[in-house]
């Protein structure tokens, strides 16, 4: 017989061939160990956003639906002490707006009216926003009408920054900016969820616009192609329901 | 179909790689979640899922990759080969849970369908940086997905070797399509040198593994010039440079030849394994037959037919021996014919 020859169907393998492959698996089990260390140490930590998944609750308020829907929250409500403007969006991949307009409950203009939704909270970033989970059901009670909200005066500006999804990145999802994140915000903004523009390089203190085009109507598809990279955009401030808007007309992004 | 297979038996040694494999595999689970658990507390589970399949994967791809050339440079790794298909299996489904997890994820519930929202979402078809990389990870996990089906023996009898390899030498283009996919995908977002450099250390110590091994065959074939022929009868080794019961690989008139020593005889057979295109010559003889150093198949040295009920054949070839020296006919008789062994006398 020549040297230790391994057969695979046998029952014992040679002993030389054991010691070998053993010490090349606790060799590269020990790399292994080190790389996954370092993979997970140095990757970008996660934002502290938070999507109570699982937990609907109810909301009272009064609805704003144009250009964006909001409920404005009965105090209390709110995570945060001080933004008591609340964002709708819609379950999975898609804004509210559909689901108030085929709401059984309502007659007519919501906009400016009391309502209890039902709903789950998403938030961060000082921001607060709540999914309808229930989709047309969401809308459970609509009251008397209280007065519009107030449009604030307006503002030029030229700023950097990335188109998000505020859905995801105010918690659904981690990481929710850049580019392993881009396809899905550019389905969630097609779906109608309100694009957000983010101010400030990624890692930074950020401040947050909607993005509407300059007849104050809501930015959608024009807009693809930009989501989720860095780019420069002007146009003109505002708030609108509680919420910063900038008012942009989408030919003039410019990529950084 | 009536094709009659017969698989590797299942004995103590496979269920021994299999559970070294399923210890090792539990490792890099448990250790890649409790270092999110330690240093990234605020993840969500889907990330975890997504990120931990992924980096399980990858990780088996890596290894079952350099098994091969690494066990061509030091035989003394060859049991990593024998069981290589339930690595390959497990890695397809890891890859599975990432890419399927991850349609879910960024594509489902939106307004389009998900397969359709991978091509559709992301149209920077153009671009390097901005490149689309969720359909290069698609495009692997269907090649892993066929490789996976068809990684029984069944299917190797069916879709006959040949074509059987080259389908799963489709696994480079799928590594190639995932190295791709992590450099247009998660490292555009996580732009850390250190993982540039893992990356890149991982496709080099595959290519660089598999250049060394092709070298190291090249350089044989190189050293496989023959000369001295008489009838076409080409003197192509001594007798006494062959231990008793192994082979020497010969490689002259682009015949890949065997040539096996064993009961003070000499036979001589095609080095190319019917099962995956082993090396014989690398085998020995156990129990009178060659045994392929891969997973085992078995052959009759004079005659290239595998033992009953086993059906392979290989080509043989005659062979003649003067003063020490042996000459082989590089002509082959067709698989499966008799030559009588030649007897070495002193
Ligand atoms: C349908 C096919 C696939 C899709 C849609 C897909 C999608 C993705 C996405 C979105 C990421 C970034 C996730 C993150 O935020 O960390 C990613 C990363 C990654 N993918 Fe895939 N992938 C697919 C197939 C594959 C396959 C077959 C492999 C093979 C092992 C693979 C290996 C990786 C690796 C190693 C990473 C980096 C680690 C990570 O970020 O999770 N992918 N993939
Ligand atoms: S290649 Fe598998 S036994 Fe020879």
């Amino acid at each position: 017989m020549g040297k230790d020859f391994y057969i695979g169907w046998k029952d014992e393998a040679p002993e030389s061939n054991k010691k070998n492959i053993k010490r090349l698996l606790i060799t590269l089990m020990v790399i292994i160990s080190v790389i996954a260390m370092v993979l997970v140490v140095f990757s970008k930590s996660f934002t502290t956003h938070t999507f109570e998944f699982g937990q609907e609750k109810t909301f009272s308020g009064v609805l704003y639906v144009h250009p964006f829907p909001v409920l404005k929250l009965d105090k209390g409500q709110s995570p945060y002490k001080g933004n008591d403007y609340a964002l709708l969006v819609g379950y999975g991949k898609f804004g509210a707006s559909t689901y108030l307009q085929g709401a059984k409950i309502p007659k007519g203009d919501l906009s400016g009216k009391r309502v209890t939704i039902s709903g789950t909270l998403i938030y961060g970033d000082g921001k607060v926003l709540i999914e309808l989970t229930e989709k047309e059901k969401s809308l459970l009670e609509i009251e008397n009408t209280v007065p519009p909200s107030a449009f604030s005066e307006k503002n030029r500006a030229t700023m950097n920054g990335e188109i998000i999804d505020p859905k995801c990145w105010f918690g659904v999802m981690k990481p929710a900016e850049g580019k392993v994140h881009k396809s899905c915000a550019i389905r969630c903004i097609s779906g109608g969820i309100p694009p957000v523009f983010r101010m400030g390089d990624s890692g930074s203190s950020y401040n947050y616009y909607v993005l509407l085009d300059e007849t104050g109507n809501l930015l959608r598809e024009e807009i693809l192609p930009y989501v989720g990279e860095s780019i420069k955009v002007q146009g003109s401030l505002s708030e609108i329901n509680g919420w910063p808007v900038l008012e942009i007309d989408p030919d003039l992004i410019k990529y950084q | 179909m009536g094709v009659e297979y017969a698989g590797v038996l299942w004995n103590k040694q496979k269920k021994q790689y299999d559970k070294i494999m399923a210890f090792a595999i539990l490792w890099m689970v448990i250790l890649f979640v409790v270092l999110h658990l330690v240093f990234q507390p605020d993840f969500t589970a889907e990330t975890l899922i997504i990120r931990t399949s992924a980096f399980v994967a990858f990780t088996l791809l890596n290894f079952i990759l350099i098994i091969g050339p690494l066990a061509r440079l030091q035989p003394a790794f060859l049991p990593l080969l024998y069981n290589r298909r339930h690595l390959g299996v497990t890695m397809f489904f890891f890859a599975a849970i990432h890419g399927i997890f991850s349609i879910i994820q960024f594509h489902a519930l939106g307004n389009i369908n998900p397969i359709v929202s991978v091509f559709l979402s992301n149209t920077k078809y153009e671009a390097i940086s901005e490149f689309p990389f969720q359909v290069l990870g698609f495009f692997a996990l269907i090649i892993l997905f066929l490789m996976a089906i068809t990684s029984h023996d069944f299917w190797l009898k069916n879709l006959s070797p040949k074509f059987w390899k080259g389908l799963h030498m489709m696994v480079y283009l799928a590594y190639t399509l995932i190295v791709l996919h992590v450099a247009t995908g998660i490292l555009q977002y996580e732009n850390n040198l250190l993982y540039w450099m893992l990356l890149i250390g991982s496709f080099g110590l595959v290519a660089g593994l598999h250049l060394a091994s092709a070298w190291k065959e090249r350089k044989w074939r190189k050293t496989q010039v023959y000369q001295l022929e008489k009838d076409n009868f080409f003197e192509v080794a001594t007798v006494k440079e062959i231990p008793d019961n192994c082979g020497k690989g010969i490689w002259i008139a682009d015949q890949n030849i065997a040539i096996f020593k064993y009961n003070n005889c000499l036979s001589a057979v095609n080095n190319v394994c019917r099962h995956q295109m082993g090396p014989l010559a690398e085998g020995q003889v156990v129990e009178g037959c060659i045994t392929c150093p891969w997973h085992g198949y078995q052959y009759q040295p004079e005659d290239g037919q595998s033992p009953p009920p086993f059906h392979e054949k290989l080509e043989t070839y005659q062979l003649a021996v003067l003063n020490g020296k042996i000459w082989v006919n590089p002509d082959p008789m067709p698989e499966g014919t008799y030559v009588a062994p030649i007897k070495i006398t002193d």
